[in-house]
């Protein structure tokens, strides 16, 4: 049992003590509260010391919420698909292999140079989706000599629908070579369309940028577009 | 992209279904995370950084706690609302993370923690007892009370935070945090005695402030 601590603790005292929380906050009502009340009039230090908590309490709510950085919603809703996906196909081993490595084993035959991204990423998802291509543009950021930067760069990408003639991308990469946040520069998408971007986004993976040497974050720019089968160099 | 249009009206009209939340969940419904998300990541967000030493960590637990319901959602029974057992795990991922930060960071840091938060309370205040009207600004005020919260003992704080800051009844602190009754209402009382008592040395209360000293029903 936790006692409040009172300088003088006379038995009234401890019995408006238990109840001066409920109190402060306004949850104490009838008869509790008109015991409380009626000591608090009597009671000099013990109506002191409800007023603080009072006053504490008001200002603690003046803090308000805080709000959650955007770029948290995307986290949560691949998360959210990753998890969904895994209880979909009641796989456990779902979470052990995802597409990318499935589409990395795929490729092992062809003896492409995995590592080299885009290029062998291009060629794989123009076999796997024929009449979409795929371009990557970076944004390297101006404050740093190009010669000591290097953008970000796909590793891997996962297929997806869409049904306009061209979609574009925009990508925000942290260090650790993850998507942060995403942005559509030509215009909003509807829900369907964004659930498809983020559904691939999770199975989508990044050489982070660098810097000086050092993996820090970028932006990347993909555009995918409707085109005839084209044979790519 | 924040907002979603609620072609899920079985789960966004607002009303607490909570049980068709849960099942849409074990279900692997898509609606059903979305909804999930859309309603839990902002209170948890704000609970998660309230408690941690360190809010910049904020997002990784919420992550975390949000990875943890999906996971778990299978074997949540329904004997507490899925808020409280959410917020449960919120509470537990903060205090787990709170411990591995404290033994991580304890030894490499040492003391200059509380030199730096002692010289952060010389930029805030050039005066030691100011009155709250006194304060120049909104964000100096609420610098001061985060501040105030933050020093609260953590146990007291969650407690402090899940009442006056998320509006939980006494009874639904007491699923979250796994403690009698009693034990809430005594660390409620602790707390927030705690924090005026921190506030105390920074801004002058009971002096000059228009607070009600009995609130009105
Ligand atoms: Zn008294």
């Amino acid at each position: 049992m936790e006692f409040p601590i009172v300088s003088r603790k006379t038995l009234a005292c401890w019995r408006a003590g238990r109840k001066l929380s409920a109190y402060a906050d306004r949850s104490l009502a009838g008869a509790a509260r008109e015991s409380v009340t009626a000591h608090l009039a009597e009671c000099g230090e013990c109506a002191a010391r409800a007023e603080k908590l009072v006053q504490a309490r008001e200002m603690l709510r003046t803090l308000g919420h805080v709000k959650a950085p955007r770029e948290l919603t995307t986290s949560l809703r691949i998360i959210a698909s990753r998890e969904r996906a895994r209880r979909v196909s009641g796989n456990p081993l779902f979470d052990f292999e995802p597409l990318w490595m499935r589409m990395r084993n795929w490729m092992q035959p062809l003896a492409l140079p995995f590592a080299g991204g885009i290029v062998s990423t291009l060629v794989l998802f123009s076999m796997l989706v024929p009449g979409y291509d795929v371009s990557v543009r970076a944004a390297s950021p101006a404050d740093v000599p190009t010669a000591f930067y290097t953008d970000p760069s796909v590793k891997t990408i996962a297929p997806f629908a869409f049904s306009s003639d061209e979609l574009v991308v925009e990508l925000a990469i942290d260090e650790q070579g993850r998507v942060v946040d995403y942005h559509l520069p030509n215009g909003p998408a509807s829900a369907p369309l964004r659930r498809a971007i983020e559904n691939s986004l999770l199975f989508t993976t990044f050489t982070p940028a660098m810097a000086f040497g050092q993996p820090t974050s970028g932006r990347v720019r993909l555009s995918f577009r409707r085109s005839h089968i084209e044979v790519r160099g | 992209m924040t907002s979603r249009t609620s072609a899920d009206s079985r789960f966004d009209n607002g009303a607490p279904e909570e049980p068709a939340l849960a099942d849409g969940l074990r279900a692997g419904s898509e609606d059903a995370y979305e909804a999930l998300i859309s309603r839990y990541q902002q209170p948890v967000f704000n609970l998660v950084y309230r408690l941690l030493e360190d809010p910049g960590d904020a997002s990784d637990v919420v992550q975390e706690v949000f990875l943890k319901v999906f996971r778990n959602v299978g074997s949540f029974r329904g004997t507490s609302s899925l808020r409280t057992w959410i917020y449960r795990i919120a509470v537990n991922e903060a205090h787990n993370h709170r411990r591995w930060f404290t033994r991580h960071r304890r030894n490499q840091v040492g003391l200059e923690t509380e030199d730096d938060s002692a010289r952060h309370w010389q930029e805030v205040l050039s005066d030691h007892s100011r009155s709250a009207f006194d304060l120049v600004s909104d964000a100096e005020t609420r610098a001061i009370v985060e501040q105030a919260l933050a020093d609260v003992n953590p146990a007291f704080r969650a407690a402090v935070v899940l009442r006056d800051l998320e509006d939980m009844s006494y009874e639904e602190i007491a699923e979250v945090l796994q403690v009698s009754l009693g034990t809430v209402k005594s660390r409620i009382l602790r707390g927030r005695e705690a924090l005026r008592r921190n506030l105390e040395g920074r801004v002058a209360l009971g002096s000059g402030l228009e607070w009600a000293a009995q609130p009105a029903e």
